[in-house]
């Protein structure tokens, strides 16, 4: 048996009332683990994508992706090779009460490509559109200068533009 | 039942009868009256339910439809669904049971889960609340859709008039089809009571729902091969055989590559019990040729099985040097507890089919050494019984069973020894007629089974073997019985304890007997007289055989308690947690030394 390791997978679902609920629902039922959830609109009408990493070992998740696709009405389940393309949102409030912190603030935007979106003479906000591992990086960088809040997002996955020949709907839809 | 290869659309509404006159198109009616033109129009002649207010309107339809359809009042909405899946199991239709919202849709929560697990196809209809009162904790609403999601293939909660029909066409073919299984679908009161034009579509398409009906073909070859090939092979078969109707094609695979079949719980009946290539039932308490044919095989090949931990023990000591080929229509029960060498996912007579084509005329493999084995073993250890002359053994109770009937009546049971018992001694000459809660193991399952098995067109009584446990979770369903006048034969097997449990106190928690001991009991054959039914009663050997062809003898519903001796275990047994090869032979017939493990 191999170790869990992390599994983006997406899931293309009709979307009707109730079908998150199966999905969820087959997690928690199967005692399979969600550590993190996006769900939102396709260019399909009625269609939703459901991103959602998980940590299982290979027979886990091979279950997993047979469990998702028995699902009446889910269309697609793509298990995402590791290093696809993925992108998650970061959002924090820094303390910044000085002209130094203000220096350093600008120095890691500058390094991370992360962008001002709001500030008062106390705090910066701030949000970072990334991989996981470098949003993880990004937090690092800032916590030394106090972070008042935090909000993350689930990350969304996609195949490398123009390799997806699996369905329209999987195209990457930057 | 899962014979549509196009997979997408189902032209056939059939339902397993003949042609369907054509509802009445086009014209308005509420929506109560869509509901029942769309259950003729799947074939449906029979329902099973129970009234209240919130399906009203459907009660008023059926009142005014009563010549068209039929529907059978029960006594508790569980006896309902347990019936509907009894008839399904009986007749290979969908069964169909119809309830009231809230506490009537809770109580057949139990069906729905007994349904997933043994694979039944049965549609159950609930009342809901009015649309506009959903979700206002209003009287007798639950969140139907809610708490039965785990438990259904799929559930409707149907919002507008015009869906009603539509949803009872999907419902009916998800049922049906690729796993069969239950599907719900709650109908709210205002809905019932809303007006449209009736039109029943001509197919279903769900572009996201397509079994695989044909195995691949390559992978079938290279089973085939391998079956020839390996020496020591087993065919394993379980309820998959039994829904796609495959016994002539098992028979023949099992001719043609001249090999031993072991049916599961589930399975029994879909090979002739006493043929010789059959080894009788595997698991937990099956016979010691079929648990050790797995332990010893060098090939198991699971045919509508899936790997069930009854089945297969320890799972870290299961068949560890077999290679496995698995076939089944459910690719979720492919590699979910056992890892396989040849996955085959695809409807069993398809596939065997296909693997007969593939074999054609080539000559069966000799197999001489396996056989010397197989056949050994069947004879050495045998299943058997110390038999006593002062009190009934509940063994001797089915060999006596059997003798009787041998095994053409169509027999239900509970859960529990009295089940194990007549698993292993009841002759069931067909997958139909041998009706038992395998995958939940429900209690009470028993007599609303034999109910709805009753009324599937047999001419033949309906045995039910059950507890006096089991008996009394579904007792109420007598009156039903009696109101329909039913020929069931209802057998007791009463040892005045909750006999499986009691086993397992005795032998792995010394005999402390906890909450086993029920220490009132009622007086059985006055119950009967108390629901109009016939009751009989033997306490002695002598008594025995007198009353079992008196109640067969009889018409009508007919209950005979059988007094057993309180303390005699179903062997053999694998203890949970074990290995095949560490199976337990009862030690009043085999010596504790024999069969000796590995
Ligand atoms: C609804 C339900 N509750 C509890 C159990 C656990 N259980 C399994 S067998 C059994 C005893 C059954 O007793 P009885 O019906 O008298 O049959 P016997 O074992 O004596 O033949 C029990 C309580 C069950 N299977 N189903």
């Amino acid at each position: 048996m191999t170790e869990p390791t992390r599994h983006i997978v997406s899931i293309l679902v009709e979307d009707s009332p109730g079908e998150l609920a199966r999905i969820v629902g087959l997690f928690s039922g199967r005692g399979f683990n969600i550590d993190s959830l996006a769900v939102n609109r396709t260019t399909e009408p009625r269609m939703s994508r459901v991103v959602l990493v998980t940590r299982a070992d290979e027979k886990v998740i091979e279950q997993i992706t047979k469990q998702l696709n028995k699902l009446i009405r889910v269309h697609k389940v793509i298990q995402h090779p590791q290093g696809t393309l993925e992108r998650e949102l970061v959002v924090l409030t820094l303390r910044c009460q000085n002209a130094k912190s203000r220096e350093d603030i600008e120095r890691i935007c500058k390094l991370t490509g992360a962008r001002t979106i709001t500030y008062t003479a106390a705090d910066f906000t701030v949000e970072l559109t990334a991989n996981a591992a470098k949003v993880d990086d990004f937090i690092e960088l800032c916590r030394p200068l106090g972070i008042r809040q935090m909000v993350r997002s689930a990350p969304v996955a996609f195949g490398k533009p123009g390799e997806s020949a699996e369905s329209d709907t999987f195209e990457a839809t930057a | 039942m899962t014979a549509n290869p196009s997979k997408t659309t189902s032209p056939d509404t059939t339902n397993g009868k003949g042609a369907i006159a054509p509802g009445p198109e086009g014209e308005v009616m509420r929506g109560a009256r869509v509901l029942v033109e769309s259950l003729l129009q799947e074939g449906v002649e029979l329902m099973f339910g129970y009234p209240g207010g919130a399906i009203l309107h459907v009660y008023d339809e059926l009142h005014l439809q009563s010549e068209r359809i039929n529907h059978v009042l029960v006594r508790h909405e569980q006896g309902a669904v347990h019936a509907a899946e009894g008839y399904a199991q009986a007749t290979g239709k969908v069964g169909v049971c119809l309830v009231t919202s809230g506490p009537g849709a809770t109580n057949v929560v139990t069906g729905l889960a007994n349904a997933l697990s043994d694979s039944t196809p049965i549609v159950v209809i609930t009342g809901q609340v009015l649309t506009t009162a959903i979700g206002n904790d209003a009287f007798q609403e639950a969140d139907v859709v809610g708490i039965t999601r785990p438990c259904t293939k799929y559930n409707y909660l149907v919002k507008r008039v015009e869906d009603i029909a539509p949803t009872i066409k999907e419902a009916f073919y998800l049922a049906r089809t690729g796993r069969p299984g239950p599907v719900l679908v709650d109908l709210p009161k205002d809905i019932t009571a809303a007006e449209c034009a009736f039109h029943y579509p001509e197919s279903v398409s769900i572009p996201s729902y397509k079994p695989t009906v044909r195995g691949h073909t390559r992978q079938v070859k290279k089973a085939v091969e391998l079956m020839r090939s390996t020496e020591k092979t087993i065919l394993y078969v379980g309820g998959g055989v039994v829904a796609s109707g495959a016994n002539a094609e098992l028979k023949e695979l099992a001719d043609k590559l001249n090999l031993p079949v072991t049916p599961t719980l589930m399975g029994l009946g879909c090979y002739p019990p006493g043929h010789q290539q059959c080894l009788g039932m595997l698991g937990m308490h099956g016979t010691y040729a079929a648990n050790m044919s797995m332990a010893e095989a060098d090939l198991i090949v699971a045919i509508g099985s899936r790997f069930d931990d009854r089945v297969t023990g320890a799972i870290e000591n299961f068949a560890v040097n077999a290679k496995k080929i698995h076939v089944d229509i459910d690719p979720t029960s492919v590699n979910k507890s056992v890892a396989v060498d040849i996955p085959i996912v695809g409807d069993a007579k398809t596939v065997m089919q296909q693997m007969l084509d593939a074999i054609g005329d080539d000559p069966a493999p000799e197999r001489k050494e396996w056989w010397n084995t197989l056949t050994t073993w069947k004879r050495d250890f045998p299943l058997a019984y110390k038999d006593r002359s002062d009190t009934i053994m509940p063994q001797r109770l089915f060999e006596e069973l059997a003798d009787l009937t041998k095994g053409e009546y169509i027999c239900t049971t509970d859960v529990g020894q009295h089940q194990m018992w007549a698993a292993q001694y009841y002759p069931a000459d067909d997958g139909r007629k041998w009706i038992t809660s395998g995958g939940l193991g429900t209690m009470g399952f028993g007599l609303p089974a034999a109910m709805g098995a009753a009324l599937s067109g047999t001419k033949d009584p309906v045995i039910c073997v059950t507890g006096d446990g089991s008996f009394q979770m579904c007792i109420q369903e007598l009156a039903t019985c009696v109101h329909e006048d039913l020929n069931v034969k209802i057998i007791i097997m009463n040892n005045n304890f909750l006999g499986m449990v009691r086993q397992w106190q005795e032998l792995f928690y010394s005999r402390r007997y906890s909450s086993v001991g029920m220490k009132y009991f009622p007086d059985f054959a006055k119950i009967a007289e108390a629901y109009g039914a016939t009751g009989l009663r033997a306490e002695t050997p002598e008594e025995l055989r007198g009353v079992l062809e008196k109640g067969f003898d009889t018409p009508g519903t007919v209950i005979m308690d059988i007094i057993v001796t309180k303390e005699a275990n179903v062997y053999p047994m694998i203890p949970a947690g074990a290995a095949h090869y560490e199976l337990a032979m009862d030690p009043e017939v085999y010596p504790p030394t024999t069969p000796e493990s590995k």
